[in-house]
């Protein structure tokens, strides 16, 4: 059926809520007997080590990405933090005055188009 | 739009093409895979339940379902990662909908955007934080990893599915603009055009790595990399979540080959007009598009993740940018 | 005929408010007080601000000028469906930020001060949506900027406050003297401030040669002025709204502000910028303004600084480990979007494709209200997980202490569907809006870069999610913390985050109305036109 944007988007929301309950329900009926928490599930799975190897179980949240950081935009990223958001007040100022520059060119050229046009 | 209406819908969420329908073919799609790439490798693939293992997945399924039972990890969080999991479901049968398969379906102006958010975002986000939700260091390793892929490849997808979008709105001008439902009926053109088959070609390059990248197969297996972080984001799941992680994931390869078979295959072309013929073209085209996908996987190792995101870039963002390039320009 | 006015009362009567805190600190010395008194203050503004807006969509743009000075003489406060519904916004994200603070300060001493200047942020961002006057905006400029320069530097033992509290000011004095600078050139050359007069003299005058009797003719070149002018004025309000490269100040300060200043600052105040933006560029250098050509570049440059701020914004999010810097950076990037939105309006999209016209700058109108409600909840929650795991911002420090309080986890996860931007909550819908406009526009590729934002940016809320709900940390959790005030705020806000997505049938009809009163020929001569009769009411008032 042809819909709005809007109201399809809506309609499939409900959709999705829907099987999502349905879904659940299924579930709820289908699957084994309640939870059984055996005691060999109790600690996170280390491929057979003991969690004792591990100083923490988590990984440090800045390592998360470090594979998309370091390895596909390393200089992007150096980039961006090293030059762009040094924390150096007259660095920034650099590129705020460049930005400056760049409206003061267009009002310029504007303005030269203006008088050329003989306004 | 009156109550029957939206009746209907609610059923065909639950049928066709919609919650059981997605099973079976999910199942068959993930038999497909693992038939082929095991003929690929010189190894039978499944065999035991039903003529060929045929019914092998659906047999894996329901005994993770019913068979194993829930556990809990001491940090875990199951019933938040059942939530989202369902919810991951819920989107997928959301965006079933949205392809022009059943007389059900939605379709509206822009109803791309629509399809990148229900298949892209949510199933993605629904996979992240299954995965998270269960904190495991090689879980984290997976779950970050897929969402490095993810922030790469759902673009690459959304480019690849806006050349045919932008040619047909545009160069041949069908209503309504910006949808799929449009694109299936007038990809076939598109290709017979010899001006836009060019940006076409490099749109299909592009969604066919984007979505090898996307359902984590070879190449681009990075998540679940064996030797380094153990089975990924599966990490921690066992019994019936992971029964459920494994129904997103065949749903999702079902879907991203049925989204290609329908917007750049032409789904029933030539025998639009015979139900029937164009329900068996479609069909034939789909496991064409599943054997593709399983001949990328069979014969190419496992990269890095760096050499994986660039690839990505490289072979995918790359020919979608020239693609449409060359279609803007048309 | 013009007697006490809700338009004209608010802002006066809230000042009031304010500047009698520091008197009552040294007369009463129950901290309650004051907490009563602010929520109290705000609730004043909150529920007259609503009523300004019902008044405005029911009937009309509504004109107040102040001492019954007819406008372009005297300040008017001027109110279309735009500036309304922003206030109305403003009032209520404030009202909630003002009751949390009673919570987050309830052990501080010097709140009276606190309050005079929460209440000073809250006149200046009403105050400069309000008026109708390019030199009050100035002046509430000034006053929303000195309010919020004392917020970040509120704690003011902390050397990185106070840093960041003078880093602001300092590149924020430059901006608000550009901006005054820009006035001199306007008010030289088109001899008014008035922003409706203004809006006349650069539309209308072309076909309408009638000197206005209160504020004359040109004098001197008017395209020289205006390019002047707006070069300048553009440069404070893109400053004042975060938007690349003039974003270098919101990471700082944001972040070292008090949690709920930040939300104000991160959720309103960049607003205001972005409002000032579209005054500027759609009402009083309007689409048939005589300076189509500058109108046209520097929406393109807007343009430009709109993708960039987002994709900056995006990639810097993924690297922070600081939960009040990563949200920072994420207003950054939403800013981007909004200017993404709102850079559509060049000539010969408006020509072309109105559709495409209307669908972008609702999208962005829409986006900026999506924004502020979900990063003023995400702020909240961040205060929230920042105390409980013992005062520290470090992602590392709150390690998941948001698991053992499932409101608050759930209010966080309302947030970032809300700024992700997944149906149905609103800000998908204004990003489709986005979307769907620059791909009537013929531009997709502009869309392909939102969603290359959105998705950078997934990244770097997976990372605010595992930080504040799924670590294994064990952060010294303070059990004796009471958060049931501020979890029902963030869940209220929440909600509204979802309403704003399911309601959007109507939000966004009622986007489009907004649009029609402020950006097209037709809204800007409604507007012109109020304040025309409000100037010919009070002439004939003074005749008689």
């Amino acid at each position: 059926m042809f819909l709005d944007p809007l109201t399809a988007t809506l309609i499939l929301s409900g959709v999705l809520a829907f099987t999502a309950l349905i879904t659940w329900f299924i579930y709820s009926v289908v699957k084994s007997n309640p939870t059984n928490v055996s005691e060999e599930f109790k600690e996170p799975y280390l491929a057979g080590e003991p969690t004792s190897t591990l100083s923490r179980i988590d990984a440090p949240s800045n390592t998360l990405f470090w594979g998309f950081i370091y390895g596909l935009s390393r200089k992007l990223y150096h980039y961006l933090r090293e030059r762009m958001h040094s924390g150096i007040l007259n660095e920034w100022g650099e590129y705020m005055s460049v930005y400056l520059g760049l409206l003061s060119l267009i009002g310029l050229l504007f303005t030269a188009l203006i008088l050329l046009r003989g306004g | 739009m009156d109550i029957m209406y939206i009746l209907g819908v609610l059923a065909s969420a639950l049928t066709y093409p919609g919650l059981a329908t997605l099973w079976i073919i999910s199942m068959f799609s993930e038999w497909w895979v693992r038939k082929l790439t095991a003929r690929a490798q010189r190894r039978m693939g499944p065999t035991y339940v039903g003529p060929l293992g045929v019914l092998q997945p659906f047999a894996d399924f329901i005994k993770l379902l019913v068979v194993k039972s829930e556990s809990s990890q001491r940090y875990g969080n199951i019933s938040l990662a059942k939530a989202f999991a369902f919810v991951g479901i819920g989107a997928l049968v959301a965006s079933t909908l949205l392809l022009p398969i059943s007389p059900y379906s939605i379709y509206s102006r822009y109803d791309l955007i629509l399809l990148i958010y229900f298949f892209g975002v949510w199933v993605a986000v629904s996979e992240v934080v299954i995965a998270i939700s269960i904190p495991n260091p090689f879980t984290l390793k997976g779950a970050s990893r897929y969402a490095s892929v993810i922030a790469l490849c759902e673009p690459a997808f959304f480019l690849s599915l806006l050349i045919p979008a932008y040619l047909t709105a545009k160069v041949l001008k069908a209503e309504p603009t910006w949808s799929i439902t449009a694109v299936v009926s007038y990809a076939p053109q598109l290709w017979l055009n010899p001006l836009t088959l060019i940006p076409m070609l490099l749109s299909l390059i592009s969604i066919l790595v984007a979505t090898q990248s996307k359902l984590m197969l070879p190449p681009f297996n990075i998540p679940e990399a064996e030797q380094e972080v153990i089975a990924g984001p599966t990490t921690e799941l066992s019994g019936p979540l992971l029964a459920l992680f494994n129904f997103i994931h065949d749903a999702d390869l079902a879907i991203s080959s049925l989204i290609i078979t329908l917007a750049f295959l032409g789904g029933p072309y030539p025998f639009e007009s015979n139900p029937a013929l164009g329900a068996l073209t479609t069909i034939v085209k789909f496991l064409l598009v599943l054997t593709v996908i399983t001949v990328i996987r069979a014969s190419f190792g496992r990269f890095r993740l760096e050499q994986g995101l660039k690839t990505i870039v490289k072979y995918s963002i790359t020919p979608g940018l020239i693609g449409l390039a060359i279609a803007l320009i048309i | 005929m013009i007697g006490l006015n809700s338009v004209g009362v608010l802002v006066p009567s809230l000042v009031g408010f304010a500047f009698i805190l520091p008197l009552l600190g040294k007369l009463i010395k129950n901290v309650k007080f004051f907490h009563i008194y602010a929520a109290l203050a705000s609730l004043w503004a909150a529920i007259l601000a609503t009523y300004n807006a019902y008044l405005v969509f029911t009937a009309g743009t509504q004109v107040y000028p102040f001492g019954g000075w007819p406008p372009p003489l005297g300040i008017a406060y001027e109110l279309d469906k735009l500036n309304a519904l922003l206030g109305m916004v403003t009032a209520l994200v404030m009202l909630a930020i003002t009751i949390y603070s009673a919570w987050y300060l309830k052990d501080y001493e010097g709140v009276a001060y606190y309050y005079t200047l929460l209440l000073g942020l809250e006149v200046g961002l009403i105050g400069c949506l309000y008026t109708g006057d390019a030199f009050n905006l100035f002046v509430m400029l000034e006053v929303l900027s000195i309010s919020a320069y004392a917020l970040v530097g509120f704690y003011r033992s902390k050397p990185e406050a106070v840093e960041a509290a003078i880093k602001y000011g300092m590149f924020g004095a430059v901006a608000t003297t550009l901006y005054f600078v820009g006035l001199v050139f306007i008010y030289a050359t088109f001899g008014t401030l008035n922003m409706a007069d203004l809006a006349f003299k650069l539309t209308f005058y072309v076909y309408y040669p009638v000197p206005n009797p209160f504020s004359g003719t040109f004098f001197g070149n008017p395209y020289v002025a205006s390019a002047v002018a707006l070069a300048l004025a553009l440069w404070a309000f893109t400053y004042k709204s975060a938007a690349f490269p003039n974003h270098f100040w919101l990471p700082d300060a944001h972040p070292e502000a008090p949690t709920p200043v930040s939300a104000a600052l991160s959720g309103l105040v960049v607003n205001v910028g972005v409002y000032a933006i579209v005054r500027f560029l759609y009402t009083i250098f309007g689409p048939s303004a005589f300076v189509v050509q500058l109108r046209d570049a520097v929406l393109i440059a807007l343009l430009v600084l709109g993708i960039a701020s987002g994709l900056i914004g995006a990639l810097m999010m993924v690297v922070q480990e600081d939960i009040k810097r990563l949200l920072a950076y994420s207003t950054i990037s939403h800013i981007g979007l909004v200017l993404v939105g709102v850079a559509i309006g060049t000539s010969s999209t408006l020509n072309q494709n109105s559709l495409a016209y209307v669908l972008g700058l609702a999208g962005g109108i829409y986006h900026m209200v999506n924004h502020t409600l979900g990063k003023a909840l995400l702020f909240l929650v961040s205060g929230i997980l920042i105390a409980l795991a013992g005062g520290s911002r470090k992602l590392d420090d709150i390690g998941g202490v948001g698991r053992r309080y499932p409101l608050v986890s759930l209010a966080l996860f309302l947030g970032v569907f809300q700024l992700l931007g997944v149906p149905p909550f609103g800000g998908f819908f204004s990003k489709l809006l986005i979307y769907s406009a620059y791909m009537e526009a013929g531009m997709p590729y502009v869309s392909l870069m939102v969603i290359l934002i959105s998705a950078i940016s997934l990244l770097g809320y997976v990372k605010l999610i595992y930080a504040s709900v799924f670590k294994v940390g064990s952060p010294k959790v303070e059990q004796t913390t009471k958060v049931s005030l501020p979890t029902a705020i963030v869940l209220a806000l929440g909600i509204a985050c979802l309403v704003t997505g399911l309601a959007t049938t109507y939000i966004t009809s009622m986007m489009f109305d907004v649009v029609g009163s402020f950006a097209t020929p037709q809204g800007v001569y409604d507007y012109w036109q109020s304040f025309f009769n409000t100037l010919l009411n009070l002439a004939s008032g003074v005749m008689r």
